[in-house]
Formats: C-alpha cells, structure tokens, sequence
C-alpha cells in the first residue's frame, strides 16, 4: 500500500464495531467495492434502521425503487423551481438526476431494507433547501450539461488526490480509486475497506478549506442529515448510515457534539414547486453523468464485476475474470468491425494485462490494465482517429448499454409530464384528434413565440407534433420577411412514445433538446451543419454551445472545406442580422461568425483556382465577406480581406469569373484597382481565342461586384465592345449565355444607359434606336398567343 | 570517456544510476534482464529517493522521459514477452531516446542498432560474409560478419531497429520468422546453420509516422509488435523545461558561453504549444499547420537563433532570428502553413502582445519575417 493510506490515528477517529449504536458507512457511489463490504456489514451487523445520503423527498420513491419490477439502472429526477426568487432574482428552474445501478451501495441498502423490513429513508435537505443553501456556481448550482445529486468533486478535485496521484504515478482519480478501492476491495478484509475509506476521505476532508464546504452547502446538509440521525438514534438501537465517505466525519463529529451545527431553515414547498420522479436510466447516461465527479465511470464494466460477486465466484478471480470477459467481447467487436484479432493478439493482451497489473502492484488487472493491453496489442500501427477503433470499441463495452426499467406503479415519466403541462400552459388542444391550426405572432406575443420555440423542440425530438405550414425559414432563407407563423399540430400516441424514447436526455423537453442538440454538435465534422444546427438550436430558444463554445470553434478550425464554411459564415451573418428583431444576446454567434470569417479568409487564396461547376457559390461567398468587412462587427479585418484578395489576383491561371469578382470588390474598396481591371480586359481582348472566350466569364464575374465600373467613363464600354467584335457569330453565339448572366446584375435603368452609351458609339442615341425598332404587327400577335399558352401550360392565369 | 563523444550512448551518460540500480534491485528478473521491470522503470521515469550507496553517496535517478508514464510501462511489459516493441510517432517525440533507455537498462546496452534506409537490405538484418576469409576457408562461422539482430539473438539482448519502416517492406519481412519462431537459419553454415536466440533478446523497432508510416508494413509483421503511440509532450512548462535543458546541454557541449534565456525558451514552448494543440492559453482557436511542430524542433529553432546570436556577437537573443529560424522550421512541407503561421501571428501573437507586452511585442514587430 506504499503507506499512503495506512494512518492508524485517523482510522481510529471514527469508531468502527458492529456493537456501536450508530454505524457510518462511507460509500462511493456505484462501487461495486463498497458494496461487496457494505452488504457484509449489513448482514453482520443487522441494523434495525438504513439511513441513506438523498433528499428527503424522495423517500416516497423507495417502494417503486426496490419493487421487484424495478431493473437498474434508473434515476430520480429532482426538480426545484425558485418561484419564490429563495435562490436568485432570476427564479430559474433547478434539475438534476440520482441515478441507481445494481453496483450503487445505495441501492443495495435500500434492496436490503426492503427485504428484511427495516425502516429505512433518505436524510438529506431536499433539493431546493439544499440549493437555496449552496453559493452560485457552487455544488449543485454548478451549471453542467446535466446536474447530479451525487457530487464527489471533493474526493476527486482534492489536492490530496493530485498529490497522491504525482507519487503514484497514477493517471487519474479513477485509476486510482479503482487500485485501491475496488481490485483490493474483494481480498481485503471490511475493517480494513472502511479503515482505509475513513482515512482517505478524512485527509481529502481536512485538506478542503471549510469556506468552501459552507459554499457549496456541505455543513448546512450534514447538519440536516445529522438532525435525522438523531431523530432515528430515539427509535432504533442499531443504525446503519450510508452517505458519501466526504461526509461520514463530519456527521460523526455532529452527532458527538465536537463540532456546533449550522444553522438552516427548511421550507415547505408545493409539488408544483419541488418534486422528484423515478424514471428509466442507462448506462450511457449514468457514464455521461459520471464525467462530472458523480460515480464511477464505465459501469457496464463494473457491472460485469458486481454480478460476479453476486455470482460468488472466488474472490481472487472476479477481477480476472470480468477483464477476460470485456477483452473477448472487445476482440469480437473488433472481429465485426473487420479489424483482424486473433488469439495471439488475446495471448498477448492477457500477458501485458497481468504484467502491467504485477508492475504496478495491484491485485489484479482492472480497467486501466484492460485499455492498456488493448491499446498496446489490439492496435496495429499509429493510434489517432482512425487507428483506435479498438479503444473507442472497448469503451462502449465498458460503459455498457444496458437501459433499466420501472415498475407498473411508478409515476409518469417527467419528460411526457412537461410536454403536459406546456400544453396546458399554452392552452394547446392536445386531447383532439384532429389536427389544430394555431397562427402564431411572434415578435407581438411573448407567449406566440415561446410556442413556436416549444414546436420546434418537439420537431427536433422528432416527434411529429405540429408542422409548420408558413412563415420565416431561417434554415433555407425563404419568407424571411414573415413575422407570423402558422402551424398546424395533433397529439398521438406517438408523440408521447418520441418523448419517452429521449427521456434519458431530460426530464424537460428544453434539457432534452440542448442535450441531444450538444451530443449532434459533437458528432458535427463540418462547419455549415454545425451552423445550422446552431440556427435550430436558435429557433428553438436554447444555447446548444452554452459552456461548449470550443467544439464549435473546433469544428470551424478543422473544416477544410471553403464552401462549408461559406455556408457557417452566411448562418451566422443571419442571426447577427435577426438578434435586433429577436432581442437576444449576439456575443457568441459574433465570435464564431468571427471564426469563420478568419477561416474562410485564409483559404482564400486558393480559391481562385476554384472549379468552374462552384465559381458562382465562391463568388457569393467572397461578396458576402466583402459585405461583413463593411458592417461595424468586422470593420477592423479589412485590410486582412484585402490582402488575401490581392493575393488571389496574384496568382496564375485565375478562375476567369472568381478573378473578376474579386478584382471588382478590390476596386470596390480602392479605385486604384481601375487600372489593373483595364489590364485584366486587355489581357482577356489579346489573350488566344480560348483566353478572349474566357473574358465573358470574367467580365460576369466584375459585373456581379462592380458593375458602376461600366457606367464610368466610355473606355469599358470601348473594350467590352472590341471583346465582342473580335468574336464570329458561332463563336458569339456560344459565349451568348454567359453574356447574359453578366448584363443580369445590372438594373433596367442601368441597362438602359449603357444601351444609350453602346449607341452613341455607334454614332446613334437610344430614341433612334428605339425609333427604328418596329415589329411585325402579325409576329407580334403570334407571340402573345404562344405566351399565353404556355403560361395556360404551367398553371398560371393571365 | 564521455568527455570524447559528441554523443555518450545512454548506457556511459547513465552509468552511475544505472549500476546503482541494478545493485539495488530485488525484483523479478526475466533472464538475462541486467534489471528488473521495476528498476528499468525507475531509471526511466526516475524516483524522489536517491539510492544510497554502500560508500554513502547518494545517486539520483532523475526522470528521463517525459509525458505518458503508463506508456513506458506498457513497453516494458511488451519486451518482458514474445513480442516485439514498435515506437511509432512524430519526429521529434523522442522514440529514439526511449528505445536507447529501454535498451540500456534492459540489456546494458544501447548501441546494437540497424538503421533503416531505403538502401538496407536482407543482409543488413541478418548476416553478411568477410568475403576474404569466405574464399579462404568457405562458409565457416568465422567468415560470417553479424548483423546486429545475429548479435542481438546470440548474445540475449535487444536489437533497436530504428526507421524500421524506411527499409523496404520485403526486406522488413525478412524479420517475421526471427521474431515468430525466434531462430535465424543460416543454410551456408548447413548443420551449424541454426542460430537460437537467447532469453532476453527482443527487438524495438520505430516508425516515423510523417513518411511512410506503417501502414506499407505487412501485417506479418505487424502482428509480431505491440504497437506504441509516442505522443508529443503536452504540458507547456515541461515543454519549456525540455528547451531549457537540452539547449543547455547542446549549449555546453559546443562551448557557447551564452546563457539560455529562460523567457525565450517559455515564449517558444508556448507558441509551439498552441501551433500544435491549436489552441491559446486564452482560448483563441488557431490553425495547426501540417508541419512537425516537436519538442525537439523548438529546441532546434531555439538552438539556432542562439548559436546566431553567440557566433555573430550579437548582445542577446534576436526576436527577428528567432521568427526567420521559425518560418523555416514550420514551412517546410507546404506554403498553406505560412499562411497559418501569420494567421497566429495576427491573432494570438498580437493580442498578447498588446497585453502582456515585452518579449511577445518585440515578438509581433518580427512579423515582417513572415515570408
């Protein structure tokens, strides 16, 4: 044990023997560890009362939770909402899960209550006592993509730990607790488990500034857990506390008078306010959960480690035996997935696994072992993304994607309930079958666009609730200028299976969206889904990159594609034109409409080699970055636009229109650029009869960003005029399409102008020409006929 | 001794923790290991005690690589088994030190090596003949010349491969039954002709991951390592801490007087640091240029801009040579990273520059370099 956890004079602080009166079992939540010892001290001990760390409120939940209907994994959804502004001005509402897996002690104690009919319960603060009790941005109140009830941060954020990991060596909290809490868990005796329990937590304890446990609201609940053990200690003899290991010290100090109690208030709330639900969990979710100091990590794994206890195998060869379990169904992952392992690379394994575990002096090969020995022989070659298809395999495995089940008696599942209550809230008529139409006015109710924003959650849950029928779509800019929406809407079963189905996600359809929205981002590779998806996420009122701004910036970084970031840039340049209208903080699309403007900046260059299928789309792009150098948000970068666009124009063998778009936007910004535009002309006018055609192009691409260039002097016109002399009929004729396009970007007054300064070089004027123009009275009328029946044709009335 | 090489091998800079160690060593030997898996550890990733001597001096066992502990114990592992080890990685990520540390502490010796070359071949890897003594006395052991796999088979020690996959892959193949069946067959020598490796003999081969790569290894062979990843080192101070030391040593060994400049060394290992990770300590998302952005290249920019400096008697450290030296490092491979390097400059470099002014300002004003 390297002495680190062998302090005798700690360990004796806290009196352990099964003649106490009050026994305080120091848990982690989901050890399989503590629950091998935990269930060994309830059957020697044989408490006549379990006392378990958990708000209060969920003791009505105990029945559901250990009826035999019940499979782990499952959670308790709490939820607070501070109406009454206890917590903050804001009156925000509060969340979080209590998740319960076969390994949880918790659990067990609870399972064992049951079947002995002892008297058990929960002996926490209720949640919202314990929020109102906890300082912002602390404990509970941190804010996470998902809360828990199970906070460990203090045994796995201790400065003790950091410490102890650096004379280790040890990688991370887990690998540690997992070394000496769960393979030593099985061969050590339970004295001894809790000995080293108390000592660990204790240290972690007395190295934690008591300011900080006042903040997150640590003392006010131990002092509320202490009162109930007091309370319990008038009725029963025997006592079995089960909580956090943080927190056994300080309840024992409590409970012997070394240390005063804090000083809270409880309040009484409505279920409106403060409730708790049971609801079906999964592994995943519990592994997610775990990701922030809640429970161990990779419970499938555990799992399998927890059933061979459950099992009796021998004690010495539970470990062994999961890790040879998890190994094989890793090598057979792999085998699906076409990765070629074969026995000796399991031979090889089994041996690094088992070196490994005796140079690190561990009892057996645990988890870290098992990822090791997979990474070192399963896979061949490099390990970056693509090599290390047997590590994110094993991971899988190792989490587990088990889902657990409620009893027929457990209530609704919270997420069905909230869609209920919106209905209700926005007088949605939900109980029809027919479909219902609603007319929604946005931007003049408060409460319309809270029910768009809830329609298009329920969209993006798929659940089939309500279509949109008219108004803005932001997603492919049509009917922008719409300020009404209308949607139609019908409730089926459906909808209520959809919800249930992402009741993992949230017990709110909002928390679900923002999670699953989260979870989509973090699959996103390309920078214009990450961007539409943020504008989803925008529609529907919620911050899919609230605390994850970074993997959006990661994706703009790595997205290699121009015309995907073309399209994040024009997302984002939306919204920051919609925040006025919507009323809504701007700062995070502005840095990441930022991001893409630097990116789409630096492969500028190169894209005046663009393809001619995408010149278009690329010039689109460059008009747009031209036009964001113009507003206020990125005024400061032109100078950075205009050195990349010199550079593009540098640059040999130029997409003819790309080249004249940009050589429009740069004469745009500086006029000195006239020159080079005359250079460009001549080039294309004494080019090779390849360049000449190709001069068409370019000049639809100046005319789509600097079309007053025509329309200054007469020397373009002269050029464009000997460009187009230079050409024979068929040769015209080919060029013609593209001749078109470029005069399209002009206006019918423009036209008309240059139609005037055509004339005039022609020693003509537009009244003559005009004069001179008579039509064929009969062809005339021929015409009309043929348009009429062609408009008849398509349907339209004339 | 070590004061004549450019380069003391491993096991002559280490000699003292090495002989300290194994004179301390009661743990589990394979045969003919000079020390124990655990000891090859502690010489490798180092011990906050010092081995007290029977004379009373105390050796320290300083910590020699850096960044991933679990690593070296995987390796360790792996050449206690049947298998070969392959270093795989960037340039610069010191996979040739910890394959000479692993040989040294295994075997005692570092030096038993095969250069992998586009030109290597069979021969190279297995044996060759003294062609004199072969048309004197004919095939006769005493003609053979050993490769150092044969010495590394008959002697029970490792053989380093390095740039394994720089040879060509046929010729890589050649290796696959020594390291299956662990035997050489040498028919010229017919019933003398079968080499049998001694315990202890094993093979550490790396793998630049910028060139070839091994994906062109046959999966043969392959199947005969456990592959190891060597990562570049992430921690910034320690970054830091390895430009320090290493330019210091580089420094001494050529007699450059000049001191190394502690503040230089942070500003490099934080640029390289964010060029790498593509990211800045304030959270400013930069682009990763294709280049090797290594440990070992920020020592050599380092090295180079402070050997201009001393040879050209210069007063200190010049931010401008110290960016030209940086260009050239980073835009090797492709113009796109020059682009990427001024973006840096334009977003990270000024910004802190405004900020934190000094060394990063004079810093930024050599921004013109950038070409």
């Amino acid at each position: 044990m390297e002495g680190i956890l062998c302090s005798e004079e700690i360990s004796e602080m806290i009196p352990f023997g099964y003649s106490e009166n009050i026994i305080y079992f120091p848990v982690r939540h989901h050890s399989p560890g503590c629950s091998y010892h935990l269930q060994k001290v309830m059957e020697r001990y044989r408490p006549d009362c379990i006392l378990v760390e958990g708000p209060q409120t969920a003791d009505k939940l105990i029945p559901i939770l250990t009826d035999s209907g019940t499979v782990p994994p499952v959670a308790f959804y709490y939820f607070y909402k501070d109406t009454a502004k206890y917590i903050s001005e804001e009156a925000e509402d509060y969340k979080c899960y209590y998740p319960f897996l076969r390994t949880s002690p918790e659990y067990n104690a609870l399972c064992y209550a049951k079947a002995h009919g002892i008297d058990c319960g929960f002996i926490d603060l209720p949640y919202g006592d314990i929020l109102i009790h906890t300082a912002a941005e602390k404990g509970m109140r941190r804010k996470e993509e998902v809360s828990s009830y199970g906070d460990e941060h203090y045994l796995s954020e201790s400065r003790y730990f950091a410490a102890l990991c650096e004379k280790t060596g040890l990688r991370s909290f887990e690998e540690f607790w997992e070394k000496y809490f769960e393979t030593d868990a099985l061969s050590v005796s339970t004295e001894e488990y809790i000995r080293r329990m108390y000592t660990y937590c204790y240290i972690t304890r007395r190295n934690t500034p008591q300011e900080e446990m006042l903040a997150d609201g640590c003392l006010v609940r131990e002092s509320f857990m202490a009162e109930q053990i007091r309370k319990a200690a008038q009725r029963h003899d025997k006592i079995l506390v089960v909580t956090g290991g943080f927190h056994s010290y300080g309840l024992y100090q409590l409970i012997e008078g070394m240390t005063a109690p804090q000083p809270h208030k409880a309040h009484r709330f409505s279920e409106k306010v403060q409730d708790v639900y049971a609801m079906r969990y999964s592994f995943e979710a519990a592994d997610a959960l775990n990701g922030y100091a809640s429970g161990m990590q990779h419970p499938g794994f555990y799992d399998r480690v927890w059933q061979g206890v459950q099992e009796h195998q021998p004690m010495d060869s539970v470990y062994e035996t999961a890790v040879m379990d998890t190994l094989l169904q890793c090598a057979k992952a792999c085998v699906k997935e076409k990765l070629l392992i074969t026995m000796s690379d399991m031979a090889s394994a089994v041996t690094m696994m088992q070196g490994l575990a005796a140079l690190r002096d561990k009892k057996a090969p645990g988890l870290y072992e098992l990822f090791d020995g997979v990474r070192s022989c399963f896979i061949k070659g490099e390990k970056n993304a693509a090599g290390d298809l047997p590590l994110r395999l094993l991971g899988e495995i190792a989490t587990g994607n088990a889902v657990g089940q409620l009893c027929d008696s457990a209530e609704k599942v919270p997420i069905v309930q909230d869609f209920e209550t919106l209905s209700k809230k926005y007088k949605l008529k939900v109980d029809s079958v027919m479909e219902q139409k609603i007319e929604l006015s946005l931007f003049a109710k408060p409460q319309h666009a809270e029910i768009s924003r809830l329609f298009y959650r329920l969209g993006f849950l798929d659940t089939g609730f309500a279509r949109r029928l008219k108004g803005a779509d932001l997603i492919h800019n049509s009917d922008r200028s719409r300020i009404r929406e209308q949607w139609a809407y019908k409730h089926t079963a459906d909808v209520d299976a959809a919800l249930i189905d992402v009741s993992a996600y949230g017990g709110t359809i909002e928390e679900a969206c923002t999670v699953l929205s989260r979870r989509r981002l973090k699959d996103t590779q390309k920078c214009s889904d990450a961007a539409k998806l943020y504008v989803e996420c925008f529609l529907m009122g919620i911050s899919v990159t609230d605390g994850f701004a970074g993997q959006m910036e990661n994706i703009i970084i790595a997205d290699g594609d121009f015309f995907s970031i073309g399209q994040g840039l024009y997302y984002f340049n939306m919204l920051h034109s919609l925040y006025e209208l919507y009323q809504t903080d701007n700062r995070q699309a502005d840095d990441f409409l930022r991001q893409c403007f630097y990116k789409a900046v630096t492969m500028l260059p190169k894209m005046i080699h663009v393809n001619e299928d995408r010149a278009e789309e690329c010039i689109r792009i460059c008009r747009l970055l031209y036009s964001l150098v113009s507003g206020a948000l990125l005024k400061e970068e032109a100078a950075v636009l205009q050195e990349a666009f010199g550079s593009m124009i540098q640059q040999q063998n130029p997409e003819p229109s790309v080249y004249g778009a940009v050589l429009g936007l740069l004469y745009g910004s500086d006029n000195r650029y006239q020159n080079d535009i005359r250079m460009a002309v001549q080039a294309y006018l004494s080019g090779s009869r390849e360049m000449q055609k190709q001069g068409a192009s370019f000049l639809r691409g100046l005319f789509s960003t600097a079309r007053d260039i025509v329309l200054i002097g007469e020397e373009f016109i002269q050029m464009t005029d000997r460009l187009l002399q230079s050409f024979s009929m068929e040769e015209f004729m080919e060029i013609l399409p593209e001749l078109r396009l470029a005069f399209s970007y002009f206006s019918p007054y423009e036209i008309d102008r240059i139609s005037e300064k055509v004339a005039g070089l022609y020693g003509s004027s537009a009244e003559k020409m005009r004069q001179s123009l008579t039509i064929d009275k009969d062809i005339y009328t021929a015409g009309t006929v043929l348009e009429r029946e062609i408009l008849k044709e398509m349907g339209w009335n004339t | 001794m070590e004061k004549n090489y450019i380069k003391p091998p491993v096991e002559v800079r280490y000699q003292k923790e090495l002989s300290a160690l194994a004179a301390n060593d009661t743990g589990r030997k394979p045969d003919n290991w000079k020390l124990s898996p655990k000891a090859v550890r502690t010489f490798i990733l180092g011990t906050s005690k010092p081995i007290v001597m029977p004379d009373g001096e105390k050796i320290e066992i300083g910590k020699k690589f850096f960044g991933n502990d679990a690593l070296v114990e995987r390796c360790i592992i792996t050449l206690a088994g049947s298998r070969g080890l392959m270093l795989v990685g960037e340039p610069g990520t010191a996979k040739t030190m910890l394959s000479e540390l692993l040989s040294a502490a295994i075997s005692g010796v570092s030096t038993n090596t095969v250069q992998g070359t586009a030109g290597t071949t069979e021969d190279m890897i297995k044996y060759s003949w003294n062609y004199a003594l072969l048309l004197a006395k004919g095939p006769v052991q005493e003609a053979l010349v050993p490769s150092p796999l044969y010495v590394g088979m008959a002697k029970g020690i490792i053989t380093r491969f390095e740039e394994i996959t720089r040879t060509p892959a046929e010729i890589q193949d050649s290796l696959i039954s020594v390291m299956s069946d662990k035997v050489l067959n040498i028919p010229e020598l017919e019933e003398d002709g079968l080499l049998f490796a001694r315990p202890g003999f094993n093979v550490i081969g790396t793998a630049n991951t910028r060139d070839k790569g091994v994906n062109e290894m046959s999966s043969a062979l392959k199947r005969r390592f456990n592959f190891e990843t060597v990562e570049p080192v992430k921690d910034v101070r320690l970054e830091k801490q390895i430009i320090l030391n290493e330019v210091g040593a580089n420094a001494t060994a050529d007699k450059i007087g000049m001191p190394v400049d502690t503040d230089v060394a942070e500003l490099l290992a934080m640029t390289y640091h964010e060029l790498r990770e593509g990211i800045s300590d304030t959270g400013t998302k930069v682009e990763k240029p294709s280049a090797v952005m290594s440990t070992a290249e920020a020592v050599s920019v380092y090295y180079q801009t402070l050997s201009n400096a001393w040879y050209y008697e210069q007063s200190g450290m010049s931010m401008g040579d110290l960016t030209q030296n940086l260009t050239n490092a980073v835009c090797k491979d492709s113009r796109d990273d020059l682009d990427k390097l001024k973006a840096y400059f334009n977003t990270v470099v000024k910004h802190r520059a405004e900020k934190v002014g000094g060394l990063w300002k004079e810093f930024y004003a050599a921004k013109k370099y950038l070409k």
